[in-house]
């Protein structure tokens, strides 16, 4: 069930991402893009780190439990406790 | 196969020397939280002069950027940075080995002094100088999510160095791991035979902070930039609390934080991406203004866990995403020489803001026992950056010798 949940606020979120970038990509005059990093190429780069961060975040949740997590989470973000 | 050439060849190198610079960095720098059981319990000193001490990191890093940024530009930016690196090992190596309080405390100023000078302000600058200004922004964004990644690998990893070997030895650990840093300083070097560095001023840096002061962009700038500083710090401590409160799940907090640190690399990536394709004030205007809006939407919905880890995925997207857009305005509008000075004093009212933001969510809690208040002060701070942004005049100043880069 948490899994889900957190599938679910994944999704939605990266829905944001996926239209603005489109709607950018769409707006954009392709001509003064030259010498940039593609729209495609660049998507596709962000899906890959985006699901790449998600299943890292996942085994360390499967492996070390809870607690450990949200500490180290916390510590990640200057949390000091 | 493509012929690799200096112009792109050193770019890419100060990329990857900044990337791994602020990996390191910004992981030993959240890793002290760490530290404040053992160090405290060893001196027996109570909680007290630990938070101290690391508030006193957070705010020496502010006011050496600016002093770090004008040795970059001044002396170079891999100089600056050796130095600062230097500063870091001599702060960790003071820590081995407290016995007082007066030892943690000035550590920890000394870390951050030297943490200042391997931090934003002198990388950005050095980015900033070495690429062109069609990828400049994605640039910047890939270099800062670099050091949001290295937050979350590094700071387990010293987790479980300290519970193998004791945090007095993991600290001996931490000065190896910041010598490291020294190879990729050098790095920075390269920043100063770019092409792009090659097209400068003749300004001095008296000169340079006096345009800048007198210049109405770059004061809304550095206003607005506080308002990062306070909203992401007040959140980032807060909300665990707040969550809390609110009687969700003990797994929502944890969540909520992963999703946005996730989010927070995803985002810093983003806006760099489109910083590059889209007027950056704008952007800056509308990131602002959806930090606001969210933020009173969470006012008003009602708290499940789906909500808040939207809400955390989407302040995620938000949160340090204004770094690549704030530092390439500053690019855009003075140039890349004196980068690293300037974004470093825009940084010091960032710092400012996160020690209001985390001080203010804990003193308007104990007075009025909710963070309402707190959650409305966020809402209409976002919105007043965001129109802070629109005034900005996003153009090179007008000045003889600045050639567009």
């Amino acid at each position: 069930m948490i899994f889900i949940i957190v599938i679910i606020a994944f999704i939605l979120a990266w829905f944001f991402i996926e239209i603005t970038l489109f709607l950018t990509y769409k707006d954009n005059n392709e001509q003064d893009d030259k010498g940039k990093i593609s729209y495609k190429k660049f998507v596709w780069y962000l899906r890959l780190i985006g699901f790449a961060l998600l299943l890292l975040i996942f085994l360390y949740m499967h492996y070390s439990g809870n607690i450990n997590f949200e500490k180290a989470i916390q510590y990640c973000l200057g949390i000091l406790k | 196969m493509r012929k690799i050439t200096n112009e792109n060849l050193l770019p890419f190198l100060v990329i990857l020397g900044g990337g791994a610079l602020l990996f390191i960095s910004f992981g030993i720098r959240h890793s002290f939280g760490l530290y404040l059981l053992p160090i405290s319990n060893h001196l027996n000193t109570g909680r007290e002069i630990f938070g101290f001490a690391a508030a006193l990191q957070v705010l020496m890093i502010g006011i050496g950027s600016p002093i770090f940024g004008g040795l970059s530009d001044k002396y170079g930016s891999g100089k600056a940075s050796l130095l600062g690196i230097i500063i870091v090992i001599l702060g960790l190596a003071w820590m081995i080995n407290v016995q007082t309080s007066f030892d943690i405390i000035c550590s920890q100023a000394l870390f951050g002094l030297g943490g200042a000078g391997c931090g934003t302000a002198v990388v950005m600058g050095a980015v900033g100088r070495s690429v062109k200004t069609k990828n400049r922004t994605l640039a910047l964004g890939v270099v800062m999510a670099g050091g949001s990644f290295g937050q979350f690998v590094m700071v387990p990893f010293i987790g479980y160095l300290i519970e193998l070997v004791g945090w007095s030895q993991s600290l001996l650990y931490l000065c190896i791991i910041a010598a490291i840093m020294i190879f990729f300083s050098f790095a920075l070097n390269f920043s100063s035979k770019s092409e792009s560095s090659k097209v400068g001023t003749n300004q001095t840096l008296k000169e340079a902070l006096k345009e800048a002061f007198q210049s109405r962009s770059y004061n809304f700038l550095t206003l607005a930039f506080f308002v990062c500083g306070f909203h992401v710090t007040f959140v980032a401590v807060h909300l665990p609390a707040f969550i809390e409160d609110e009687q969700l799940p003990f797994w929502v907090g944890g969540w909520a934080l992963a999703l946005i640190g996730l989010f927070n690399i995803i985002g810093t990536i983003y806006f760099g991406y489109l910083g590059d394709r889209l007027s950056k004030k704008y952007l800056l205007t509308l990131l602002y203004s959806l930090r606001g809006l969210l933020f009173l939407v969470f006012i008003f919905l009602p708290k499940t866990e789906l909500t808040v880890l939207v809400f955390a995925c989407i302040l995620g997207i938000l949160w340090l995403s204004t770094v690549p857009l704030t530092s390439g305005i500053i690019t855009v509008v003075f140039g890349p020489y004196y980068m690293s000075m300037l974004y470093g004093i825009a940084f010091l009212s960032h710092q400012v803001g996160s020690f209001l933001g985390s001080w203010l969510g804990g003193r308007l809690f104990d007075i009025y026992g909710s963070y309402e208040l707190m959650w409305w002060i966020c809402v209409a701070l976002g919105f007043i950056a965001a129109a802070m942004h629109i005034p900005i005049v996003e153009k090179p100043v007008q000045r003889e010798i600045l050639n567009k880069v």
